[in-house]
């Protein structure tokens, strides 16, 4: 069974008089504990896509369903819910909260949702990304690849479902870009988190299980990566 | 092909306008709502300045003096020659006209007026029109009253003239009939109460066109309207030297040009140079431009201040506004500059925009503040008048685009530092996050935590937001405690007794210690009977007063001090020949006092009035005040008996008097700084006037009243019918051939404390006589005149009835030196005074308050744009509405808190200050409801616009937030 589906999506922009169709009537389904990588030239919609699916944009039309529910039926209260306890997000550009520390950027979602941290728990995911020492310093004196490891550490933080990268390697280094790829497959599979990564690189994209490929806001290829 | 265009600084500004209209438009409204401001106050000023300006045009025309009769006396010509005169015009007064050969001194003089005249007199046609043609007049509107014509534009009226002759004007009247074609506003009544004389030359108040001519056998007698330059006006020349033991003690000033005039009368006339009645005869000072000017600047100091805080925070208003237009750019400016822009080029693009902007508002703005204080005036009716010249015009524009420039110029300095590395991190708040040290917290509430880092790293900025906050709350504050302590003013509330009140409005240069009731009438039984030929009027009463005298063998402490103390002052401000070092008060004692008093006694006027009234004893004055019999009986239960009793008929057949004095007085000084004695003061010791003369003045000798009721008196009155008396014997005081004087034994009935209450009756620490109207008369053996009268109506005065009454008793007493008040038109007139007082002060604390709250909210609206992507991310990682709300409130608390504390506490502060200073703990009114409400209602506006400004945020989708743009 799918843990998130969308049905029919479509997304629309008003870019300038026009309106461009980002995502044009895309069904697709996710299974619990999938890797899978959407690829595609830029400006091809798969951003948009992984906004829409994660609720971080409201579709013009058809449904997003997790976990069986349709999440178009929540309110913005109840997808904050969901967001900060089910989902975990890792960015092209981390955007961590400038003014909090590291340990303290990880534990947000959970001082948010009100919960005692499971120290055990943030340890081990602190110790698995290699940030133990960077943690009382502000985001402003990490290098890219330790905030981007901040940013992951954050979207494990409420052991989510689902974690969606947007682009997690492009604004990294080779090296960076690699170690983080891997750090994302393994507690992918450490914790059994349906990881969806938006990418253009190919060579990030061979990493996962399944690779969507999109073009014009079309999925024009879905196959299992073997 | 098509050619490229240049790509200019100027096409830059214009494109950056074009493609960010939105952010524009936000800064656009606030540029133009300072300027709005800045030019408003800019042209309010110019509003009060026009309006005094005009008002006392109107009042007393345009000019500085008139001068009677010069053709032989003065050369006006060769004055503007010399520098002395800036201009002058002609009236040449062709008679003198009247009504009614018993009320021959109602009349008026009539003149044609040259065009120079006419500008200078600044004739203000109220009806009609000014006259053109042969056998047209016009009047001032209190001439056709005083004459009793109705002034009917287009009526034929008759007029008995007696013609000029060159210097005077004949005995013999002919009638002449004229067409009256205007009514004109009144100058000569104000000329003549302003300057209070018995001798002024005809002022004329009818005017005849330029080809009328005088009636035959008569010439015209010439009168220059005239004003002195100013530098004439300002050069002060040493005029008199006064001594003391041989040495200069003062000099007196007289400015250049009084000085070129009085040589010129004094030679031409072979005048003396003291001889005042000659000077008023002829060159009078009717405008005081210069000393005008000068309280012109005294009155609009606090409105000055007022507008110089308004046209700071309008700045501020500015300064905001691009501050917060170019944070948000920061971005594009650091990719200019990485591209190679110069930080003059900066200044240079974002400089142009403003001025595009400037300029597109400068006009919209000057005109709606103009249209603004336009109709502020007509709304304000008469006494504002708005007529800004070319020149204010001109310099708000100016003055309002320099505030823009000069306040865009620093955002614009602070944006051309921004690094080229802005635009692509934002290192400034790297930087300062790296320099700062904070505590890590391992569980905390989210919302708190990320207030508590924000104020943190973000401290320049809430300090500025809390120091404007609480300079709002202090000026509002303040604002409103003056428009307080101006409403409860019992100034406003002022309640005359009767429903009209027939007062002095000038007196005639009489003597201070002699009755004069020839050359000063007063109001007399005909007069009285004349106010009840009006129906309406119900009642009249009032009092009358005779200058008296108690003869005694000798002064007793209590007169000497109370003598001492009213004569010393007299002396020190009036008699010439002494000067201020005669009366040295350093180390002044009592007995010290007492001996300068007995030497320099000689020469002063008592001697001479002992010497006059032919006796030996020593006369102590008093004023014997005679109120009528439903005064007294009304009050009774106000006056305050020491020792007797009040008995009316006894006080109505001359029997009794009450003496007002106070048991004990005291003689008080006060110090300055270097513990010299710098006033003194005689006062009541057994009932202190207020805290100001407890706390400044120390009394050092004390008497009691050495009478009691019962005690007998000798009351002597004096009494001169002369109206030709020659000054020159005694400097002042003046030499009566004829004297007559009255002599009454009366009994003290009782002691009364001095008293002030009601608008009528007043006395102070004076020796005064009270008694009923009737008790005066048989006192002083004589039907005194009254003094003040008290008029009831029938019913209620309406502003129909006030219009009859008033036409009624100006006809009475117009040309008088009594004029009618009305108490209908005095409570209405105060009640516009207090609206425009209150509409003015409201209006600047709201205009203020706005600016301010406008700026608070605009920092709060710029803080949350430019946490746009945090908001974005909190949304993404899980934070609700509510929590990212509640994480801004608690910043904007913070700064609201801090603040409102300062701003409060500094208004507390302040106000204890300004009382402690004032030795006043009424000064200043403090009302906390004020306070309180000033911080809710920010509070209401700030929270309002900080809840909308995140929910219009919340409204994006989180992908909105989070991306960069």
């Amino acid at each position: 069974m799918n843990i998130i589906e969308c049905k029919d999506l479509t997304k629309e922009y008003l870019s300038g008089e026009n309106i461009v169709k980002a995502v044009d009537n895309v069904t697709v389904g996710f299974e619990q504990g999938e890797f899978c990588a959407v690829t595609g030239p830029s400006g091809s919609g798969k951003s948009t896509l992984l906004h829409v699916l994660s609720s971080l944009e409201n579709p013009t039309s058809g449904t997003v369903t997790y976990n069986g529910e349709v999440m178009s039926n929540y309110n913005d209260n109840q997808l904050s819910i969901l967001r900060r306890r089910r989902f975990g997000f890792v960015f092209q550009a981390y955007n961590l909260v400038q003014e909090l520390t590291g340990y303290e950027n990880i534990v947000l979602p959970v001082m948010l949702d009100r919960k005692k941290v499971d120290e055990k728990y943030i340890k081990r995911v602190i110790d698995m990304l290699g940030i133990e020492d960077r943690l009382e310093h502000l985001p402003s004196a990490l290098s890219g690849g330790q905030q981007q490891r901040i940013a992951i550490a954050r979207a494990l933080a409420n052991k989510p479902s689902i974690l969606f990268a947007d682009e997690p390697t492009g604004n990294l280094d080779g090296k960076s870009g690699r170690e983080v790829l891997s750090l994302l497959k393994y507690v992918g599979k450490e914790f059994g988190i349906t990881l969806i990564l938006v990418t253009h690189d190919l060579h990030v994209a061979e990493q996962a299980e399944r690779i969507i490929t999109i073009e014009d806001g079309r999925i024009v290829r879905d196959s299992k990566n073997l | 092909m098509k050619k490229r265009k240049t790509l200019t600084v100027n096409r830059l500004a214009v494109g950056n306008l074009k493609t960010r209209k939105k952010q524009y438009t936000l800064m656009i409204v606030g540029i133009l709502l300072a300027m709005i401001f800045s030019s408003g106050v800019l042209f309010f000023l110019s509003c009060m300045q026009s309006s005094k300006q005009e008002q006392a045009r109107r009042a007393t025309g345009d000019f500085y003096g008139y001068f009677y009769n010069p053709k032989n006396y003065i050369d006006v010509v060769k004055g503007q020659e010399n520098g002395y005169i800036e201009s002058f015009g002609y009236g040449y007064i062709q008679g003198y006209a009247y009504t009614d050969a018993e009320k021959q001194d109602k009349g008026t003089a009539i003149a044609r007026l040259d065009e120079e005249a006419k500008k200078l007199y600044y004739v203000t046609v109220l009806e009609g029109r000014y006259p053109e043609n042969k056998g047209e007049i016009a009047l001032e509107k209190d001439a056709a009253v005083r004459l009793g014509i109705e002034p009917t534009v287009g009526s034929k009226i008759t007029l008995s003239v007696k013609a000029a002759n060159g210097e005077d004007f004949s005995s013999e009247a002919t009638e002449k009939t004229y067409t009256l074609v205007g009514v004109l506003s009144d100058k000569r009544s104000n000329i003549e109460r302003a300057l209070d004389s018995n001798n002024l030359p005809p002022i004329p108040a009818a005017f005849v066109s330029d080809s009328e001519k005088t009636a035959a056998g008569g010439l015209e007698i010439p009168a220059v309207y005239y004003n002195p330059t100013e530098e004439s006006m300002k050069e002060n020349i040493p005029n008199t030297a006064y001594y003391n033991d041989g040495e200069v003690a003062d000099i007196y000033y007289t400015s250049a040009f009084w000085e070129y005039f009085m040589q010129e009368v004094y030679d031409n006339l072979d005048m003396h140079p003291d001889d005042s009645m000659a000077r008023n005869n002829h060159l009078i000072q009717v405008n005081d431009r210069y000393g005008y000017t000068m309280a012109f600047i005294d009155n609009t100091t606090l409105l000055a201040v007022v507008a110089v805080v308004l046209m700071i925070a309008s700045c501020m208003g500015i300064i905001n506004a691009f501050t917060t237009n170019l944070q948000e750019r920061r971005r594009q400016i650091g990719l200019l500059r990485a591209v190679g822009t110069t930080k003059r080029q900066i200044i240079n693009i974002f400089g142009r925009e403003a001025f595009i902007i400037t300029l597109i508002c400068a006009p919209i703005s000057v005109a709606i503040s103009y249209f603004a204080v336009w109709l502020f005036a007509r709304i304000m009716g008469d006494s504002f008048i708005f007529m800004p010249n070319i020149i204010v015009l001109v310099g708000t524009t100016v003055v309002s685009v320099a505030c823009v420039m000069l306040s865009a110029l620093i955002p614009l300095l602070r944006a051309a530092r921004i690094s080229p590395m802005q635009a692509i991190r934002n290192i400034d708040l790297s930087r300062k996050m790296k320099r700062k040290k904070i505590k890590q917290e391992k569980e905390f509430n989210a919302p708190k935590l990320l207030a508590k880092r924000s104020i943190k790293f973000y401290k320049a900025k809430q300090i500025g937001v809390s120091i404007i906050l609480a300079l709002t709350i202090l000026l509002t504050c303040f604002g409103f405690s003056v428009i307080s302590a101006e409403l409860e003013s019992s100034y406003w509330n002022y309640n005359q007794t009767g429903d009209y009140i027939i007062v002095r409005q000038s007196y005639p240069g009489v003597s201070n210690y002699i009755n004069m009731f020839t050359l000063d009438k007063g109001l007399t039984a005909n007069d009285i009977q004349d106010i009840y030929d009006y129906p309406l009027f119900e009642s009249a009463y009032g009092y009358k007063t005779a200058k008296s005298y108690i003869i005694v063998d000798e002064y007793s402490e209590y007169m000497d001090m109370l003598s001492m103390t009213w004569q010393s002052i007299r002396y020190y401000n009036n008699v010439s020949g002494y000067t201020n070092a005669d009366f040295e008060i350093q180390d002044m004692t009592f007995e010290k006092l007492k001996k300068l008093w007995l030497n320099k006694g000689e020469e002063l006027n008592y001697p001479i009035l002992k010497k006059q009234s032919q006796t030996d004893k020593e006369m102590f004055q008093v004023e014997i005040k005679g109120y009528d019999e439903k005064m007294i009986k009304e009050n009774l239960d106000r006056f305050e008996v020491v020792d007797g009793k009040i008995d009316i008929d006894k006080l109505n057949s001359g029997e009794e008097i009450l003496l007002v004095a106070p048991p004990e007085i005291g003689f008080s000084a006060r110090f300055n700084k270097k513990g010299e004695i710098e006033h003194y003061t005689v006062y009541d010791m057994t009932n202190l006037p207020d805290y100001y003369y407890r706390e400044k003045y120390k009394a050092f000798a004390t008497v009691k009243l050495n009478y009691k009721a019962g005690d007998t008196i000798d009351l002597k009155t004096l009494f001169s019918d002369e109206t030709n008396f020659d000054y020159e014997e005694y400097g002042e005081h003046p030499k009566f051939v004829e004297m007559t004087s009255t002599e009454k034994q009366v009994k003290i009935g009782a002691i009364i404390k001095p008293f002030a209450f009601g608008d009528w009756m007043y006395s102070s620490t004076e020796f005064d006589v009270i008694t009923t109207a009737a008790g005066a008369d048989a006192i002083t053996l004589t039907e005194l005149p009254y003094q003040e009268l008290n008029i009831n109506f029938k019913g209620e005065v309406d502003e129909e009835t006030d219009k009859t009454a008033m036409a009624h008793l100006d006809a009475i007493f117009s040309g008088t030196h009594f004029c009618a008040r009305s108490g209908f038109e005095t409570q209405q007139e105060n009640m516009n005074n207090l609206k425009i007082l209150v509409i003015c002060l409201v209006s600047i604390v709201i205009l203020f308050f706005s600016i301010c709250a406008s700026i608070v909210n605009n920092s709060l609206t710029a803080k949350i744009r430019e946490s746009k992507r945090e908001i974005g991310t909190l949304r993404a990682v899980g934070a609700s509405a509510k929590e990212i709300t509640q994480s801004y409130i608690r910043q904007f608390l913070s700064m609201f808190g801090w603040g409102c504390s300062a701003g409060f506490a500094g208004y507390i502060i302040g106000h204890l200050g300004i009382i402690a200073y004032f030795k006043d703990p009424n000064y200043l009114t403090f009302e906390i409801w004020q306070a309180i409400l000033i911080i809710a209602v920010l509070f209401l506006i700030c929270s309002i616009n900080l809840y909308a400004k995140i929910k219009k945020e919340m409204k994006n989708s989180i992908v909105e937030n989070i991306r960069e743009l």
